[in-house]
């Protein structure tokens, strides 16, 4: 049996979707269920549900030898594992974005930024030698530049429209993000013909999809 | 500070966990005897100036460093291989080669989580020096599953491959394998028996040569394996625990070592990694 952990929400949605088109059976209330893990019909395989941010270290340490997550928190934790395939589905972008008055050339030295990729945010700003601050937050992260708690924030976003609702814009792009297959190296050894199977499969229905 | 805990990074070791250390150790001894590899011993403290053209740019990073009364800068073991390859060109020209070396003491390296093994990590492995002739090879990696065979209870694989199967790839490709990230490189690398690597006729005389290991069924061949490219020259291997998917121990060719400290040589060696087996029993 191969074990994937899958992050809830969206990406599970769209993991569950591609696998029921290849042929594995899950029960239909996978989606709403309080269970942590699932079984396909099959035995073949067990789905983890867990959060997206939890995923890279179930992988990485072999509790799961498969893992879906997003590119955006891979370059955030840079986990030690495989990278086997991208997904395709689940897009966004990890943004600077700052209040409608602001533009790129306003982020200067000892600005404040807000943000909850505090690695990928210290990344940007000393990329391009810029001094900054990071807060690290969990959630809401567009309130933070609206009460003074910074000046502009570093968050992830997928059609804008949460920005805009807050008075926000986009000052630049950090990186995109996709959904990736993401594999334990020493999983993947043991597992061989299974997880190459499934990977087959998997990027024929994606291809012909595209 | 009221509280009686060990630094981050490191541990006590009660008699049950230190027997289990023994035991480890025992049934390396053993082997290594039998096979004729000599026990040496390097300062568990070196002068970074003499060791710093021996490690790779990663281990540099992640040397512990602090200073001496003069204010030179001393760094605590980071691995056993560069170490032994400074004593052996210092002391040991004048020996018979080949040598055939062994030690069992711990590194310490920066560490940002104990989960991948903290900063104390235990180490058993040996270094053939002075024989570039498959033989050498095939001793070391013979020693290493003889070693895991006598313990017994791991179920273990080693993935076998060669510097050589990574000739014609781009930078771009090497480091995609280097960083397991097979999106980039375009492919999962094959893995298999020796038809894989018909196209390497070492790995292929090689391969002939370990079929008489009684655990020759557990190697594999992996036309992706890649390690640490500033030291290895030639077979690369790496053994894992199927169980607790964990890398135990790894090795390979590294013939420009020991010229970097004046006595080209060619060298092959392997280290276990004691505490990666260790936590497996428990």
């Amino acid at each position: 049996m191969i074990t994937i952990a899958v992050a809830k929400g969206y990406l599970l949605t769209e993991t569950l979707h591609l696998l029921t088109k290849n042929g594995y059976r899950f029960s239909d209330d996978v989606l709403t269920t309080r269970k942590l893990f699932v079984d396909d019909s099959s035995n073949k395989l067990r789905l983890l549900l867990v959060r997206p941010w939890d995923v890279p270290a179930y992988v990485e340490h072999g509790a799961a030898d498969l893992g879906v997550v997003g590119k955006d928190i891979l370059l955030e934790q840079t986990p030690n594992i495989a990278t086997i395939m991208d997904l395709s589905f689940g897009s966004c972008s990890l943004v600077i974005a700052g209040p409608e008055t602001m533009n790129i050339s306003d982020l200067t030295h000892n600005i404040i930024v807000a943000s909850k990729f505090v690695n990928s945010a210290t990344h940007y700003f000393r990329s391009r030698g810029i001094k900054a601050t990071i807060v690290k937050l969990y959630g809401a992260i567009e309130l933070a530049p609206l009460t003074g708690l910074s000046d502009v924030i570093c968050d992830l976003t997928a059609t804008g429209r949460t920005l805009k609702e807050n008075s926000l814009k986009i000052l630049d792009t950090v990186f995109t993000s996709t959904a990736h297959l993401i594999a334990n190296p020493i999983g993947l050894k043991v597992h061989t013909k299974d997880i190459e199977t499934l990977v087959q499969t998997l990027s024929h229905n994606h291809s012909k999809n595209t | 500070m009221k509280s009686h805990l060990t630094p981050f990074g490191v541990s006590d070791y009660t008699p049950n966990q230190t027997q289990e250390i023994r035991d480890i150790l025992t049934c390396a001894s053993t082997v290594f005897d039998h096979r004729l590899y000599k026990r040496i011993k390097t300062p568990t403290i070196e002068y970074f100036d003499s060791l710093e053209r021996g490690l790779g740019d990663n281990l540099k990073k992640k040397t512990i460093k602090f200073f001496d009364k003069n204010g030179d800068v001393l760094i605590l073991r980071p691995d056993n291989t560069t170490p032994i390859a400074r004593l052996v060109a210092t002391h040991m020209k004048e020996d018979p080669l080949p040598l055939k070396l062994c030690y069992m003491d711990p590194i310490f390296i920066q560490s940002s989580s104990s989960l991948d093994g903290g900063i104390a990590r235990f180490q058993v492995g040996v270094e053939y020096i002075g024989e570039e002739s498959l033989s050498a090879d095939v001793d070391v990696i013979e020693t290493c599953m003889d070693v895991l065979d006598k313990m017994g209870t791991i179920d273990y694989g080693i993935d076998i491959g060669h510097i050589e199967l990574l000739h014609g790839l781009s930078d771009e490709k090497r480091h995609a394998l280097l960083s397991n990230d097979y999106l980039s490189f375009g492919a999962i690398p094959k893995r298999g028996d020796d038809s894989i690597v018909y196209s390497s006729s070492i790995l292929s005389s090689l391969s002939k040569r370990l079929k008489k290991h009684p655990s020759a069924s557990r190697i594999t061949y992996n036309t992706g394996l890649v390690k640490n490219l500033y030291y290895y020259t030639g077979v690369i291997f790496e053994v894992f625990d199927k169980n607790s998917k964990k890398v135990i121990a790894s090795g390979g060719r590294y013939d420009n070592l020991l010229g970097k400290f004046g006595y080209p040589q060619p060298a092959v060696g392997f280290a276990i990694k004691v505490d990666a087996i260790r936590k497996k029993k428990r």
